[in-house]
């Protein structure tokens, strides 16, 4: 009942296309995260499902139903707003039973419904507070409260919690993705942060400029970013990127730093233009005097890993090592990337080698 | 600490120094008069030689007088064409244009019309009186136009007739107004966060249940001072009246400000005019302070809940 099914949809503001054909297909019951950065029209394209947005041409449908034309209300979804969009003049209960109040539910049936919901959030001591008696991680349960008493076929959430600081953050995050085990309600989140994306989505649809750049796992996009922009976008720290020349063997960075490709080889792309991407762990200390020389510029140890900044091939880069680091700044480290973990771009199109 | 404490109360005493100017002018042209009038009120004087004291004469004769009962039902009357219906159909307006005009023709049609709205406030009252008078005259533009459209069985005095009058003030006291809390409901709802009504909507609310549920509630501080502010003006009321129809035809548009002018200016008799002028102060400074406290009390919830 709760697929959601995109295709080719565009969106125009005036005389400017800010979306560009979009086509994703949402299986009933995932948990969907729409990530990239601000204005890449993530929250538009949710705002179209919602039914907030005329939808320019392309088709939204929402279990076996084409929504282009239906009401919000009409669509059977719920949304949860970034600024949570509480109702300040009502009672937590009035705020989650107001649809269902609309709706013409009666009064012990809606009662009932809100004390469910209430009961899944523990917001159970607090529905005859008002919104402002609230803190900020209560009312973002109030605000999915809202959604679920509706019982709707899909949530949509819109940067949910992006108003909360960073420890809410983290335990929030936790509960709607227990709440969508629990539910099984297909969803469709909104946030500009990766990590929010990565560790909430069942899938992820990589947005950037009005289109499309990747759909995948989380894994999939951090272990087979399909061009640049998602080699650059997903993974924290950012994967770590060097311009240069393939070789049959070897890719050689713009200062002249050769690094060895290993087997993989140039991928049938020698002689091109192209990009080395390396995660933070996918370099290893080398024996002194091996491997590559590279100038550490800062050493900062967590304790579980050490994350080392080193200058290599006139770049910033960034490596995290298991092992703790004796080295001061403004030493030279030995480090051995490990090339069957390499990631390799056209330098012009940005397409994975 | 007790030193903080003495040299922030020293600092606040010097912020006294700053209140003089307008204290100064509060006290000549409000205080002083306010007070010689409650003296002259108990005083019978013709403008001329010295008030006699007549103790409550002249307040046993305003409360048999007619007129000013007369006087005070117009008041209620204004009550509802100044700040009742104005401040209804002005929140409906401004809700039109916020929600359906801004958003469907743009922003500048919304400026167009709440500045086509307002345009009445900044004509002086004498002016709009005068523009009214000649609109509703007998042989004015409104008759005119009935007569040219085939609706001349509804021409009528306007003005001139004894029922017809007061409505016909109260409409332009409708038309005066509307642009004042139009503006202000307006500032409100631009303060409120839009996705309170996307949020209504996706929770199922139409237009007329988003203004029910969301914008009459979110403008409440507003209607408010709305309500306060039109109603001592409504407690007030002078000059349309006086341009208009000058209390007449016959005081069926009297108000406590025209009778106390009257008796002050035509048949001069001073204190009875001084008396009327603070009756109707006391009725104002009552309804005033009621409204106060209620709104206190509801700030006071606010806080506490």
């Amino acid at each position: 009942m709760g697929a959601v099914t995109i295709s080719d949809v565009r969106k125009s503001f005036g005389t400017i296309e800010v979306l560009h054909g979009i086509s994703v297909d949402i299986a009933e019951g995932e948990f969907a995260v729409l990530v990239g950065p601000s204005g890449c029209g993530k929250s538009t394209l949710l705002r179209m499902i919602a039914g907030l947005e005329d939808i320019s041409s392309g088709e939204i449908s929402i279990g076996d139903r084409v929504v282009n034309q239906l009401a919000p209300k009409d669509r059977d979804i719920a949304m949860v707003f970034q600024s949570y969009a509480l109702y300040p003049h009502m009672t937590v209960a009035e705020n989650m039973g107001f649809s269902l109040k609309l709706a013409g539910v009666p009064k012990p049936e809606r009662r009932k419904r809100v004390e469910e919901a209430a009961a899944i959030l523990g917001l159970t001591d607090y529905l005859d507070r008002q919104p402002r008696q609230l803190s900020g991680g209560q009312r973002q349960r109030v605000a999915m409260g809202r959604a679920i008493v509706r019982k709707p076929a899909v949530f949509l959430f819109d940067e949910p919690l992006s108003n909360l600081d960073a420890k809410l953050r983290v335990q929030m995050r936790s509960e709607i993705k227990q709440n969508h085990q629990r539910l099984k309600t297909t969803t469709v989140y909104v946030t500009h942060d990766q990590i929010e994306a990565m560790t909430m989505a069942d899938r992820i649809v990589v947005m950037n400029a009005g289109r499309i750049e990747q759909i995948g796992s989380p894994l999939e996009l951090y272990d087979t970013p399909a061009n640049l922009f998602v080699a650059g976008f997903i993974g924290s720290p950012a994967m770590n990127l060097l311009t240069g020349v393939l070789e049959a063997d070897a890719f050689v960075a713009d200062g002249g730093t050769r690094i060895a490709l290993g087997s993989a080889g140039a991928r049938g792309a020698a002689g091109r233009k192209a990009v080395l991407g390396i995660r933070s762990e996918h370099f290893a200390l080398a024996p002194e005097g091996g491997g590559l020389q590279a100038r550490i510029l800062t050493i900062e140890p967590t304790g579980s890993e050490t994350q080392v900044v080193l200058t290599l091939a006139g770049r910033d880069i960034v490596a995290g090592f298991r092992e703790r680091i004796a080295a001061r700044p403004g030493d030279l480290l030995s480090i051995q990337p490990q090339a069957e973990s390499f990631h390799l771009f056209d330098a012009e199109t940005g397409a994975r080698l | 600490m007790a030193t903080v404490t003495k040299s922030y109360r020293q600092n606040n005493s010097a912020y006294w120094l700053y209140l003089f100017p307008g204290l100064i002018g509060f006290v000549l042209v409000v205080g002083i008069p306010f007070l010689m009038n409650i003296g002259i009120s108990f005083t019978k004087w013709r403008g001329i030689r010295m008030p006699t004291f007549i103790g409550l004469e002249n307040y046993e004769r305003l409360i048999t007088d007619g007129a000013f009962w007369m006087s005070l039902q117009h008041t209620l009357f204004f009550v509802v064409a100044m700040a009742v219906v104005p401040t209804i159909i002005s929140l409906i307006v401004a809700s039109v244009l916020f929600d359906y005009v801004s958003a469907r023709f743009g922003q500048q049609m919304s400026s167009f019309f709440r500045a086509g709205y307002y345009l009445p406030q900044i004509l002086p009252i004498s002016v709009a009186g005068v523009l009214w008078g000649w609109i509703l005259n007998p042989h004015g533009v409104l008759n005119l136009i009935l007569d040219a459209t085939g609706l001349g069985a509804l021409s009528s005095n306007w003005l001139g007739d004894q029922t017809l009058a007061i409505y016909s003030l109260g409409f332009v006291m409708v038309w005066l107004q509307i642009g004042y809390s139009l503006v202000i409901f307006m500032a409100g709802l631009a303060r409120v966060d839009p996705a309170l009504y996307e949020a209504a909507e996706l929770d199922g609310a139409g237009a007329a249940q988003r203004f029910w549920y969301v914008t009459i509630p979110m403008l409440r501080p507003e209607i408010f001072v709305i309500g306060l502010t039109t109603t001592i003006a409504a407690l007030k009321v002078f000059a349309p009246v006086y341009v208009m129809t000058n209390g007449g035809p016959d005081n069926a548009t009297l108000v406590p400000s025209f009778f106390s002018y009257y008796h002050f200016f035509s048949t001069v008799r001073i204190g009875y005019g001084a008396a009327i002028a603070t009756a109707q102060t006391a009725i104002t400074i009552v309804l005033a302070l009621i409204f106060l406290w209620v709104q206190a009390r509801q700030t006071e919830e606010a806080a506490h809940d």
